[in-house]
């Protein structure tokens, strides 16, 4: 039953995502079908979330019932609940691009679009389901090749050549990635990740070398990926160009799930002793906390609302990057509620600068001016976003950066809460002056106050929208149920150690 | 430095090309030449692979079985990394075919002054 609802939740993407091209002539058909299709993938994962929390972890074997020569797929309430997280975000996405995606992309691109947004979500799910590192090299490698598209397919002069610069930087960081797992399979003998970590443990004190060669390798591959700190360089261009739509995948989602690689390999490959042992935790906590500072103060010297938007996906990757190398399952439950908490604010903030553009078109800052009545409910949700950027009480932002200091102090690293701090304090600084001009600064006509009335914005943008608002709301006032599904998939790896 | 990555001839082959491509990569302001460089990456590391699964004395494993036989699993990766390595070169090339009909260059600096707006398309001269 649960290996039937694990392959139907991933199959459905795939089948629909390379069927759609067939149906180009009806753009609008396609679209919705492929909204429902990741609508159905995220039902059925949270069945399969209920199930697993119910009955338990399983292991699903690919193409071999031999576990040293066949692919693993492990289910447990990690996998689950991340995927569960990252379908139903998506079919939100999906729902807005409905609509807002015919001002970008060409009609008989549209399909394509479609396809390529399923691809994607297909390899995501496969990258988190998996426990075999060359695995999620080819999978990374769609990931990869589709994202890019994602940015391309606007055809503008930007998108190209954003486009290039991440389509490079993302093979280099895959072929560090494999080199690094070539050095482990060389070691070991072994792909499947359970397994390398079994037979690396004697092997270290031997072979130093090669342990820190392959360990470096894969975590700055996956730093690259993941747009950590000095890595960044390719987001802003490629995440600012591409369609709203578009960017709020990338941006919320498609950055998690190279993080959730990292995780995977930190945990499940190394395990928490030995990446101790290589220092791997005072790396992570290191890259983290500067990628929070340098993310929110590059964002300060941006006019372009998605420019900003972009520089603090550098900036709460830092956080999410800090809870990971804390190495205990308070750290991974800050880090995992800090995935979803950014994936959901991320989208909400990227899709309602996507209605701006859409019936305004405006995207500086300093057209700003009276944005909030002209567009009252998307510039509301685009506030309550920010604040939760900042961290106000009452939004997720707050109950994610609340766990983090929690966990930094009980790690004893208590200076990890002043940095969260001050890096709060930047954010609000660029967050801030957007709200303050939006509610408080005049508009360029009068026509339009005294009357507020809702945007001229179709509703299944503005729907999604509201959605992710709320959501953001209701996170931040009973975080606990939330916690508790959470703590379940963070204690997964810290049981066997 | 009598470690496990040192002790064959091939692996520290595989590392210099590694590097090599890198710099192409990095060092080259041609985009064509920074997608030749990320090639040249991609085969250092299939020959990672490949002399992983080599062992001086083996053949070949196929059928009737001969022992000792090569472990075919590194090939069968190199197999798979090659279409991934095909397919992202293919769509370098054509980002790089669109670039050169918007921009008229392929040089990556060009390409910054124009998008900053400090020449023009006609200001370019002769491409490389």
């Amino acid at each position: 039953m649960n290996s039937a609802l694990l392959i139907s939740q991933i199959l459905l993407l795939l089948v629909v995502g390379v069927s759609l091209p067939l149906f180009h002539k009806f753009p609008k058909a396609v679209a919705w079908a492929a909204t429902l299709t990741v609508f159905a993938s995220s039902v059925v994962g949270g069945l399969l979330l209920y199930n697993i929390n119910q009955t338990g972890a399983f292991i699903y074997v690919f193409s071999s019932a031999n576990a040293v020569v066949g692919i693993e797929l492990v289910v447990n309430s990690f996998s689950a609940l991340l995927t569960f997280i990252m379908t139903s975000v998506s079919s939100l996405i999906l729902l807005y691009s409905i609509e807002s995606i015919r001002k970008d992309v060409a009609t008989h691109q549209l399909a394509r679009y479609y396809t390529l947004l399923l691809v994607l979500l297909f390899a995501m799910l496969i990258i988190i389901y998996t426990n075999d590192l060359f695995n999620t090299y080819v999978f990374m490698a769609i990931v990869a090749i589709s994202a890019t598209a994602l940015v391309s397919i606007k055809q503008k002069k930007e998108n190209f050549i954003a486009s290039f610069r991440y389509l490079l930087l993302n093979e280099m960081a895959s072929l560090s990635y494999l080199l690094g797992v070539a050095i482990l399979y060389l070691l070991t003998g072994h792909l499947n990740m359970s397994m390398v970590h079994d037979s690396l443990q004697p092997l270290v004190s031997d072979y130093s070398l090669a342990v820190y060669a392959a360990t470096g390798l894969i975590v700055i591959g996956l730093s690259i990926k993941a747009a950590v700190f000095p890595l960044h360089i390719w987001l802003p261009d490629a995440h600012s160009s591409a369609p709203s739509a578009s960017s709020a995948m990338l941006s919320a989602i498609v950055i998690k799930a190279y993080l959730i690689v990292l995780i995977k390999f930190v945990y499940v490959v190394l395990g928490t002793e030995l990446a101790k042992e290589l220092s791997l935790d005072l790396y992570i906590i290191f890259v983290g906390v500067l990628g929070m500072m340098m993310g929110s103060f590059f964002a300060l010297g941006q006019r372009d609302v998605k420019r900003i938007l972009a520089y603090s996906s550098v900036s709460q990757v830092g956080y999410i990057m800090v809870g990971i190398g804390l190495m205990s399952p308070l750290g991974l439950l800050a880090a995992l509620f800090h995935i979803l908490s950014h994936a959901v604010m991320k989208s909400a903030l990227f899709l309602s600068t996507g209605v701006f553009i859409y019936t305004k078109k405006r995207r500086k800052v300093h057209q700003f001016q009276g944005l909030g009545y002209l567009v009252p409910l998307s510039m509301l949700v685009f506030g309550i976003g920010s604040l939760g950027m900042i961290g106000i009480p009452l939004t997720s932002g707050f109950i994610a950066k609340f766990q983090l200091s929690i966990s930094a102090a009980s790690a004893g690293e208590g200076w990890i809460i002043f940095m969260v701090l001050i890096s709060s304090f930047l954010n609000a600084v660029y967050y801030l002056p957007i709200l303050l001009r939006a509610y408080i600064g005049e508009p360029e006509s009068r026509e339009h106050l005294g009357k507020i009335k809702l945007e001229q914005a179709p509703v299944t943008m503005l729907l999604p929208v509201a959605v992710l608002g709320l959501g953001i709301i209701l996170m931040g006032i009973f975080p606990n149920q939330v916690l508790q599904v959470m703590e379940a998939a963070a204690s997964i790896f810290f049981e066997v150690s | 430095m009598s470690d496990l990555l040192t002790q064959q001839i091939h692996f520290v082959g595989a590392f210099t090309l590694f590097l090599l491509g890198l710099f192409i990569l990095v060092a080259n302001t041609n985009l064509v030449k920074k997608i030749l460089g990320v090639n040249i990456m991609n085969t250092a590391v299939f020959y990672f692979f490949v002399a992983i699964g080599s062992n001086p004395g083996t053949q070949a494993p196929i059928y009737p079985q001969v022992i000792p036989f090569t472990n075919p699993l590194p090939t069968s990766f190199i197999l798979t990394g090659i279409v991934v390595s095909v397919s992202i070169t293919v769509y370098a090339l054509a980002l790089v075919m669109n670039i050169y009909r918007t921009f008229g260059t392929i040089d990556a600096r060009q390409i910054r002054l124009l998008q900053d707006g400090r020449i023009t398309r006609d200001e370019l001269g002769s491409p490389h």
